[in-house]
């Protein structure tokens, strides 16, 4: 009917035509009758012929005309006065000519047509019509859609009124027709009609705030009136007292028959698939999706097939956006590519920033990561797009690669993207990046994203777009360099950008770019850092990727050779030079390119002496690039220590060092720092001078001692002799003092962040004075001594040093931790571990070797990731000094004694924590294990290093929280049994193929060795308690898993006389001895210490993920079926997976498979390994296959202590309803089968037990109470019997008799 | 492969003897037997039944490799007898037990021969044919090719 209605309005109204055809419709389908065009005449011809009296549609038809959404709303007012004379003009003209039989056939139609109240309507509309010409003129809103306007009520206050049906009964309602936009919600959010004001109402839309604001404050209104009486039609009541009544009003009935749902209550049901975002990104509210008119420009998308009806809501989803984002439209393409990027920026800075804005709930819906890889895919289809497509693509990636990773990392920009150095202090202003030596990766969510994208599909477009944008500090150009800045952080990704053929080299591209236009560095083109820092990142990031960068080193000498004496007019050539410099820095911690320095020693020696009179000058100004100089010294001398650790060998040899006068010109260096006045601002600059320069002077120390004669005396010497009197006084005498007592200011909580440069400079000091000891065995700085004491006792006593490292592998996964703290941690963890080297040199009565040890077991905990030589030094001292006496003195009550000494033991640990560089041919994921650099270099380390940047610290804590048995530190409480895990897979193990000729202990001594040792160490972590004592003491199921490793230790290689190891005495008493906290009869003495962490964890570090602990016990479980001689130990470590806490598989395996071995174990329930009883108690057994082997073990064979108890247990439970803690669960049946079953046995002793059992779960009663006769149970069970069948009731009284 | 030849899995080497024991001097009461050339089927039944021995305190017994061919059994016991009693009196009773099951086996199957069709023997697969008068097994004198 629409589209005939519609064919009139289209027409002229002078021409006076009706559609006839509605007329003649048929009145039973209300559709026109058809009939072909032949037969009638056409509707012209008709018109011609007969003029229609149908006058009256034309109102009607004026309000069902349906509008495209593209409508305005001036459009749809039919308010033009003219138009409206003129049709009434027409038609009283027609009427005039109409005779009066067509006048009364009209009526008859109209009524026949409309029903018998079109009279009244007509009459109404004549009233109204007639009040309005009186009145006033109809307002007319006319609206531009230039300025994005909300539609008054002005608009449609006047056209409500414009009714011609009264809405009663039968009446079909016709709507008037409206703009997209749907009125009700606002006849409920804007003010009453008759505002005067007419501009006033007209919200503006311009900045998203505004409107999200006004809406949230009226949503607060709407919520605060409706507290009174939340029913709409209170508000209708209050706010809008002249609009009808609700049943009155057919728009207003679903205000009576659905419950309200406010703007907020969609808000919430909102899911992420539904939000709507509007073209700048921000998601829409549900009123604005339903209100925001058409011109906007949000109703746009056709991809949903309301798109083009009148209710088609505002805004793109995300998923509307990704689809346009392919469009062929390259204008379109480029602005919704836009649109994504603001959408996926306001998500993530909304999602990262702890601000409540109104939305944030609305962004904590999306799924960051779907939503990031879904942009991801649609930009990286559009970044191969040449010019704008492409451009705003590549802003799209950025926003996805490096915004959202710094928003994650809470960083301003990329420029403070974490770069920790090792070893010195971080110069605490804002406006230096230091030099990176080593930095984690510190995102956890971006880096699970980052680490899988597709890099190469993205390498070739970025590539082009380089050389179309190779303009410098383009805007794309530059965000293509921050886009692969990051993406170097991933080690395969870094891979990938280094390698020529995949890449098409791009980093060759950026560096041709790069050095083309950077020859002259004028003002007005500054150079850019940002290719030497991917250079550098890429270098970080592994040794195989730093060596395809030695190319590229090369041309980075420019640099060098060029800027020296510029230095001082140019910031940015010294930030250049000193980004240069850190670059060469990362490449020689491998041990790789070391004989840059030697091969341009000119102009390197003539750059230290230009640095050292821009020192004079600017020391702030000079400290950064002075401090990096300084690192490669360091590194110089450390590849020159050995050769053969560096790659190629011999690059550099200690003769060049001495040759060279390196070491003179560090001394002027020294002088020129003790003139250096000390300020304020420059104390800080200082500090970290003095470290570096201690640094230096310590490796070239450590490097005589090697390779000079007679140790490097003459050198140690004369360094002692150069800096003793600047340690007695003047500058470094003052940073020192302050450092030291920084440090002991220190007592409650320790601010690491802030002590970490006074640590560096202590630790630098304490390294130097190792290394330049003089065969003496005497500090030679010795003014500190006493200083040394108290710090060592500050440091070592506090318990805040020990919190800062329990806390990085705390069990609280989610406590927010400054992801750099385990990297700012290692100086603390150094510095404990120069105390304790500087201790070792004074040990000379037992009580101190014991007191050291303890110490020494306590730090070793302290180690992380790179700490690997500190952990070996500490690990070899203790095999070399302590004997058994000293052993025993701390385990006084040891009866037997072992025959060898710890140091066969030391290939194990040495060996784990340095893992020799061996291939081994078999292994086919030959992938070398990770090894991370030591805090300072080293030359051992020099060869080994894989990686520069540290895991980070969530990695770190999954590791630790999963048992990865890669994680080798932090140090488990179980490193002292690492002997046992290599004796157990002797024939994989590496060190068995790497242990030296001479080492010829036998298998038993070994494990007893380990065992004692184990014992000692966790005595002394008893003895001495500190806040690592957690990670210290080996746990209950650590222990019980340990101990089964021994058993597995099956010694049948044909030494039947023998026996197994387990069976050696001395093995046997180190094993009840380490267990024997962890029994139930001394459960309540060791409260704290038991944590019944289950086996299934504990045995995950050994066993690995593939092999689950089920097979390992099952195994288990056979050996000692097959050889045990029923072992009292041996049976005691099958009992812990019976209890509740595991799986019945356990159980089943147990009571099925292996019911004959059930007598053979007599374990008393004192006995057990188990914190409490319970967990073998309750819950009670439900599943009726291992009832029934219950049932077969207790009747068939003989079962004693324990086990009986625990058998009859359950099943009396499940026979007595008293015992059972729920009767949901208790089945009546089954216990009177069970009954019935137990009273045809035979062993009269174990049904009567099994009858008299009686237990509580508050008060537990032990056997033999347990089975004693109580009369009060005895009356309790014989009411139960009540309901059970009379033969059972029978066998009940003739058994009480019996008792 | 490295299989040994089926016969060494049950015939003895020449002086190579049977049973081997070796008293565990450290367990009271407790000794192991080593047993040549025999299996788990061997194993598997001494183990059971010297568990339902009432003075048997363990009875365990392995095959250290699948490719040598014996088991060795532990066992111990409360004192009352000695180990190789024990296993002695389990090896009887088993001997007791098989050649009660074989006679007990004979016995009925001789009640087939009673309970048969007079002349008649009935092969397992139902009655002969008519023509034959023989079972099929063996005693028949012709070969099957004859009937064609």
């Amino acid at each position: 009917m629409h589209p005939l209605v519609r064919d009139v309005l289209e027409r002229s109204p002078q021409l006076s035509t009706k559609p006839v055809e509605i007329v003649l419709s048929d009145k039973n389908t209300g559709f026109p009758i058809v009939q072909h065009r032949s037969k009638g005449r056409s509707a012209f011809k008709r018109a011609l012929r007969q003029p229609s009296v149908q006058v009256n549609p034309v109102a009607n038809s004026q309000t069902t005309q349906p509008l495209s959404p593209f409508t305005t709303p001036q459009r749809t007012v039919f308010n033009d006065k003219s138009s409206y004379d003129d049709i009434s003009a027409s038609a009283d003209a027609i009427l005039a000519n109409m005779t009066q039989e067509e006048r009364a056939k009209g009526q008859e139609e109209i009524f026949e047509h409309f029903g018998d109240g079109i009279l009244d309507t007509m009459e109404k509309l004549k009233l109204v019509r007639e009040r309005r010409k009186n009145n006033s003129q109809p307002s007319v809103q006319v609206m531009n859609p230039q300025e994005a306007v909300l539609p008054s009520t002005e608009t449609k206050q006047p056209r409500r009124k414009i009714r011609f049906l009264d809405p009663t009964e039968s009446d079909i309602h016709v709507y008037e027709p409206s703009p997209s936009s749907p009125r009700r919600p606002l006849g409920l959010l804007l003010p009453p009609p008759d505002d005067p004001q007419e501009g006033e109402n007209i919200t503006s839309l311009k900045s998203y705030q505004t409107s999200s604001k006004k809406h949230m404050t009226s949503l607060g209104d709407l919520a605060s009136s409706a507290d009174d009486s939340d029913s709409p039609e209170s508000i209708r009541r209050r706010f809008f007292p002249s609009e009808p009544r609700p049943e009155d009003h057919p728009s207003l009935v679903w205000m009576l028959s659905q419950p309200t749902s406010t703007d907020q209550a969609l808000l919430d049901n909102l899911t992420s698939n539904e939000i709507r975002y509007s073209l700048s990104g921000v998601p829409l509210s549900p009123s604005e999706i339903c209100e925001l008119p058409t011109h906007m420009g949000l109703h746009h998308h056709a991809s949903t097939s309301s798109a083009l009806s009148s209710d088609a809501p505002a805004g793109y989803t995300l998923e509307d956006l990704l689809h346009l984002s392919r469009s062929s439209v390259p204008a379109q393409r480029v602005n919704i590519l836009g649109v994504l990027g603001k959408t996926f920026r306001n998500t993530y800075t909304a999602m990262f920033s702890f601000e409540e804005t109104p939305m944030r709930d609305v962004y904590l819906r999306v799924n960051l990561n779907e939503m990031r890889r879904n942009i991801f895919d649609s930009a990286v289809e559009a970044v191969v797009e040449r010019g704008w497509i492409g451009q705003r693509a590549v802003d799209v990636l950025w926003e996805i690669i490096v915004g959202c990773t710094c928003a994650e990392m809470r960083l301003t920009d990329i420029e403070s993207f974490p770069r920790v150095d090792l070893t010195t202090s971080s110069i605490p202003n804002s406006n230096t990046t230091l030099e990176a030596k080593s930095r984690s990766l510190l995102l956890n969510e971006s880096s699970t994203f980052l680490a899988t994208l597709p890099v190469q599909r993205l390498l070739l477009p970025l590539k082009s777009h380089l050389i179309a944008n190779s303009l410098f500090n383009s805007p794309t150009y530059n965000a293509i360099l921050d886009i692969i800045y990051i993406l170097c952080h991933f080690a395969n990704h870094a891979k990938i950008l280094v390698e020529p053929n995949i890449s098409s080299g791009i980093i060759s591209t950026i560096l041709e770019g790069h050095l083309s236009s950077n020859l002259e560095f004028d003002n007005d083109n500054p150079p850019n850092e940002k290719p030497i820092r991917i250079l550098q990142a890429l270098a970080l990031s592994s040794r195989d990727v730093a060596q395809h960068l030695l190319g590229p080193a090369d041309i980075l000498l420019r640099y060098v050779t060029t800027m020296q004496d510029k230095l001082r007019l140019n910031s940015i050539h010294a930030s250049m030079l000193r980004e240069t410099l850190s670059f060469y820095a990362s490449l020689m911690r491998y041990g790789l390119y070391a004989n840059i320095v030697s091969t341009a020693h000119t102009h390197f020696i003539l750059l230290l002496s230009n640095l050292r009179k821009y020192l004079l000058d600017d020391v702030v100004g000079a400290t950064p690039l002075l401090s990096t100089y300084l690192e490669i010294l360091e590194l110089l001398i450390v590849c020159a220590t050995n050769p053969h650790q560096i790659t190629p060998q011999h690059d550099v040899v200690w003769s060049q060092i001495e040759a060279f006068g390196w070491i003179d010109q560090v001394f002027d260096l020294v002088d020129t720092l003790t003139r250096i006045p000390m300020t304020d601002g420059s104390s800080k600059e200082i500090e970290l001078l003095w470290t570096r320069l201690f640094h230096v002077l310590a490796a070239w120390t450590e490097g005589a001692h090697v390779n000079c004669v007679r140790s490097g005396e003459e050198e140690k010497k004369k360094t002692i002799m150069k800096l003793r009197p600047h340690v007695l006084g003047g500058t470094l005498n003052i940073s020192l003092r302050r450092a030291l007592e920084q440090l002991s200011l220190q007592k409650a909580n320790m601010d690491i962040f802030k002590l970490n440069s006074h640590i560096h400079l202590i630790n630098a000091y304490l390294r130097l004075s190792l290394s330049s000891m003089l065969p003496d065995h005497r500090l030679p700085f010795d003014s500190f001594s006493q200083d040394l004491c108290e710090i060592s006792r500050v440091v070592l006593r506090n318990p805040a040093t020990f919190d800062i490292f329990q806390v990085i592998i705390s069990t609280n996964v989610h406590q927010s931790l400054s992801e750099d703290l385990h990297l700012n941690i290692r100086s603390l963890s150094a510095l404990l571990f120069l105390i304790l080297r500087i201790r070792f040199l004074a040990l000379d009565s037992p009580g101190a070797k014991i007191l050291w040890f303890a110490d020494a077991l306590l730090i070793l905990h302290t180690f992380l990731p790179g700490d690997q030589y500190f952990a070996k030094w500490i690990i070899q001292r203790i095999c070399e000094t302590f004997s058994w006496d000293l052993m025993l003195r701390i385990l006084p009550e040891t009866i037997h004694h072992p025959q060898r000494g710890l140091d066969i033991l030391l290939p194990f640990w040495s060996g784990t924590f340095i893992p020799q560089v061996i291939t081994i041919d078999d292994d086919e994921d030959n992938t070398r294990k990770p090894c991370y650099p030591n805090i300072w270099a080293i030359s051992e380390d020099l060869s080994r290093i894989t990686s520069l940047n540290l895991p980070s610290l969530s990695t770190l804590r999954r590791q630790w929280q999963a048992q990865d048995s890669t994680l080798i530190f932090p140090l488990r409480s179980t490193w002292t049994l690492w002997p046992l895990d290599h004796l157990l897979q002797s024939g994989n193990s590496f060190i068995f193929k790497t242990l030296s000729t001479n080492w010829d202990a036998t298998e038993i001594e070994v494990v007893r060795t380990t065992l004692i040792f184990t014992q000692v160490v966790q005595q002394l972590n008893k003895q001495y308690p500190s806040n690592l004592t957690s990670l210290s003491v080996m746990a209950g199921s650590e222990t019980i898993f340990t101990c089964m490793k021994v058993f597995m230790l099956e010694d049948d290689q044909g030494q039947l006389e023998t026996g197994e190891v387990y069976r050696d005495p001395f093995v046997e008493e180190c094993l009840s001895k380490l267990l024997s906290p962890f029994t139930l009869r001394n459960a309540n003495k060791q409260t704290t210490d038991f944590t019944s962490g289950s086996l299934e964890l504990a045995s995950r570090s050994y066993l690995g993920k593939r092999i689950p602990f089920y097979q390992f016990y099952t195994n288990f479980l056979a050996l000692y079926d097959s050889i045990s001689f029923s072992h009292p130990l041996f049976a005691k470590l099958l009992l812990p997976p019976l209890s509740s806490s595991y799986p019945r598989d356990y159980r089943k395996l147990f009571f099925g498979d292996y019911a004959h071995v059930v007598p053979t174990i007599r374990t008393e329930p004192a006995d057990i390994l188990s914190s409490g009883i319970e967990e073998y108690l309750w819950p009670i057994e439900q599943d009726r296959q291992i009832l029934g082997f219950f049932m077969n073990v207790l009747f068939k064979y003989s079962v004693h202590g324990f086990l009986r108890w625990f058998i009859i247990h359950h099943l009396s439970a499940n026979i007595w309803s008293d015992m059972h803690p729920t009767l949901e669960d208790f089945n009546p049946n089954y216990s009177a089968r069970l009954l019935r079953a137990i009273f045809s046995q035979d062993k009269m002793d174990t049904v009567k037990n099994m009858v008299l059992y009686h237990q509580t779960r508050a008060n537990l009663i032990t056997p033999p109470q347990c089975y004693q006769p109580d009369p009060k149970i005895i009356e309790i069970r014989k009411n139960l019997l009540e309901n059970y069948d009379i033969s059972l009731k029978e066998a009940f009284s003739n058994l009480i008799i019996q008792i | 492969m490295n299989a040994p030849n089926r016969h060494e899995l049950f015939v003895l080497d020449d002086g190579e003897k049977g049973v081997e024991v070796i008293e565990d001097t450290k367990i009271p009461n407790a000794a192991t037997f080593k047993i040549i050339k025999q299996d788990h089927t061997l194993g598997n039944m001494l183990r059971s039944q010297l568990l339902a021995m009432p003075s048997i305190l363990f009875a365990g017994y392995k095959v250290p490799h699948p490719l040598e061919p014996y088991f060795i059994l532990k066992i111990q016991t409360d004192g009352s007898i000695t180990p190789t009693e024990a296993l002695e009196q389990a090896g009887n009773a088993l001997l007791k037990l098989i050649s009660d099951l074989q006679a007990k086996f004979k016995a009925e199957f001789a009640y087939k021969d009673v309970e048969g069709v007079d002349g008649v023997a009935e092969d397992p697969y139902g009655a002969l044919p008519s023509n034959m008068t023989t079972s099929a097994w063996g005693s028949s004198t012709r070969f099957y090719a004859d009937y064609s």
